[in-house]
């Protein structure tokens, strides 16, 4: 067997193996890329108006009364003081703020986007530890297949015709970048 | 009655596991904490020193987990707590919960027009109009630069 016929069962065995790494690395890249325009990780959705004037407001504070007044039907798992007139009421992850001079309250809910919050931590290395090997395993693999791949045809179509050109450019776009912006 | 025993174990497990502190970032060294009410009253007297508070968290950046926002039960008091993006990640499941803080207390000074993109990307978050002439000086902010906390 020759050299570039080996070189190409190891390309394509790494691409095989690292076929869901890569598309967990490429799904939550764009989905960070764009983080300032949206939230890849919660959807958010806010809602705000006045308590009934009827609500009396303690002391205690009737938080689990105050929550189903809005319609609320979670449980209330705490509350705490968070203003001079304001308290904060968590009904698991979402939350309730109400302020009792302007009687008007704003409640949050947090829905996890889990597939995408999940591929989220594993591409920004959160859970560190056993996880940093795996991927500095894909990250080399990743370099063994971008450099193996130069050499995988020859002739018009390999490093020294197309391939070098569309190399070349490639590479050309972060120089240029790098040029512009980072020096 | 196996399969019973070993949910019973699981369950419990998952449950003193539920319970249990989670450390991030640096261990604390810090023994005292400072309440946050004081710091509140007198910022100026605490830039640049290191201290550890403790309170509930209230708020936590729901796209990073870069920052907290952590209050005093009793005064109502708040304070924002920092992280370097990515160095630690505060959980959403974080909220409610009571935090212990360790970290340098930090003094940020904006320009006017970094005040101004501030209320504009405000106001953008919250859904409002944004009005130029709600901005009349520079921010002055002060915040939590965290080096490890604890929360449970």
């Amino acid at each position: 067997m020759t050299f570039r016929n080996r070189l190409r069962q190891l390309h394509r065995d790494f691409g095989y193996f690292f076929f869901g790494m890569s598309v967990i690395f490429a799904v939550s890249g764009l989905a960070v890329n764009h983080i300032d325009d949206w939230n890849p990780n919660y959807k958010l959705t806010v809602k705000t108006g006045l308590l009934s004037p009827s609500l009396s407001f303690g002391p205690p504070l009737p938080v689990q009364k105050i929550a189903n007044s809005i319609g609320l039907r979670d449980t209330v798992t705490g509350y705490v003081r968070s203003g001079m007139h304001r308290f904060m009421i968590f009904l698991g992850t979402n939350s309730l703020e109400i302020d009792t001079l302007g009687r008007s309250y704003r409640y949050e809910q947090v829905e996890e986007r889990w597939l995408l919050h999940a591929f989220n931590r594993l591409h920004l290395n959160e859970l560190k530890n056993e996880w940093v090997f795996f991927s500095d395993f894909f990250a080399l693999g990743l370099f063994f297949m971008a450099v193996s791949g130069l050499f995988l045809n020859k002739g018009r179509n390999g490093l020294k015709g197309r391939g070098g050109w569309l190399a070349l450019v490639g590479v050309m776009v972060p120089v240029l970048f790098i040029g512009l912006y980072l020096i | 009655m196996m399969l019973k025993s070993a949910l019973f174990t699981l369950l419990s497990f998952s449950l003193l596991l539920a319970g249990e502190a989670k450390h991030y970032g640096k261990k604390l060294t810090l023994e005292k904490t400072t309440p946050i009410e004081a710091i509140d009253k007198a910022p100026e007297s605490f830039v640049g020193k290191t201290v550890l508070v403790e309170g509930t968290v209230v708020d936590v950046c729901k796209k990073r987990g870069c920052w907290i926002k952590v209050v005093d039960d009793k005064s109502g008091s708040s304070l924002l707590v920092k992280v370097k993006d990515g160095e630690i990640v505060f959980p959403l499941e974080a909220r409610g919960k009571t935090a212990r803080v360790e970290g340098v207390f930090q003094k940020l000074e904006s320009t006017m027009e970094e005040t101004v993109e501030h209320a504009k990307k405000a106001c953008k978050l919250e859904g409002k109009e944004f009005d130029p002439a709600t901005v009349t000086k520079p921010d002055v902010s002060y915040r939590l630069k965290a080096l490890g906390a604890v929360i449970k």
